[in-house]
């Protein structure tokens, strides 16, 4: 059972050097939203699988959220950001990983070919009426 | 829990006797009338169905087509062509920015049920305060993706026991 609830394409305002680095920046981003949305679930009372899920399409950057090792790629990521890794070690957050071509997340970041945009959006639960009666 | 936005106001709690009792507390206070179950919000449309709950703004992107002179335009299947290049800061083709900006903004209310143009509108909206040919160019892709494609609405599948 899976919808969308919040979404966001925007730029990113930092310059990042690698892909690891990109994909910790926006995961930091998601992280945030995540931890908000749980609030509001707390809230409401309502039940649901602790920790948040983050599903990240880049094993580097799952790795640094876990091990602080910092060399050649990682060591420009800002100390900000580690915002993420102490939610990891805090268990409100938990990276995990998915294939490219199953990240619904891509239609949000770079044109897609049209078989590939239609996949992604029927994942995302947009869907045409008579599909479904 | 209430949501008001001027003089609309929709509700939603899990005791339905106390939604009946603030429906009623309301209505001595202030003059209004119940339309039962949401069916449209703020040019949301909201529709209740055997497999859940389907959220698009059907009417809205058609007034938005029509309004923009894009009612009859050939639908394209996607939304952004997929290697475009936009060059930031171009000196000629200058548009009008006040339909620029009517424009992208209205694409930024579709995006409320449409996530799928919200990556197209991300990348128009970057040009708002210089806007361009080029860039008007991607909108109206963008609008002729929409006009193949008014019947998508977001589905919230109904909870099922199996």
């Amino acid at each position: 059972m899976n919808a969308p609830v919040s979404w966001c394409s925007k730029k990113q305002n930092v310059v990042a050097l690698s892909l690891c680095k990109v994909e910790f920046i926006a995961s930091v981003e998601a992280a945030c939203q995540g931890l908000w949305l749980e609030s509001v679930l707390e809230e409401l009372k309502l039940n649901y699988r602790k920790p948040v899920q983050l599903l990240v399409d880049n094993k580097s950057t799952i790795d640094t959220s876990k091990n602080p090792i910092s060399h050649g790629k990682s060591k420009q990521i800002e100390t900000k950001y580690h915002f993420l890794r102490d939610q990891v070690m805090k268990k409100k957050i938990e990276l995990m990983y998915c294939f490219t071509k199953e990240q619904v997340a891509n239609i949000f970041t770079k044109p897609l070919k049209q078989s590939r945009f239609e996949k992604l959006r029927d994942l995302l639960e947009l869907k045409s009426p008579d599909v479904l009666d | 829990m209430v949501c008001l936005y001027v003089d609309d106001l929709i509700m939603t709690g899990d005791e339905e006797v106390e939604i009946e009792e603030f429906k009623e507390s309301m209505k001595v206070v202030f003059e209004m009338t119940d339309l039962e179950i949401i069916d449209y919000f703020l040019g949301l449309e909201v529709v209740h169905t055997q497999s859940g709950i389907l959220l698009h703004q059907k009417k809205y992107i058609l007034v938005v087509l029509k309004k923009f002179n894009m009612a009859d335009c050939n639908p394209v299947p996607t939304l952004v062509i997929t290697n475009l290049k936009l060059t930031e800061a171009l000196e000629e083709g200058v548009v009008d920015a006040s339909l620029y900006k009517q424009l992208v903004g209205s694409l930024i209310y579709v995006c409320n049920s449409r996530l799928d143009i919200s990556y197209g509108v991300g990348l128009v909206r970057r040009f708002m305060t210089n806007p361009r040919a080029p860039y008007l160019l991607v909108d109206k892709h963008i609008l002729r993706y929409l006009r193949g494609t008014t019947e998508l609405a977001l589905h919230y599948p109904r909870k099922t026991n199996s």
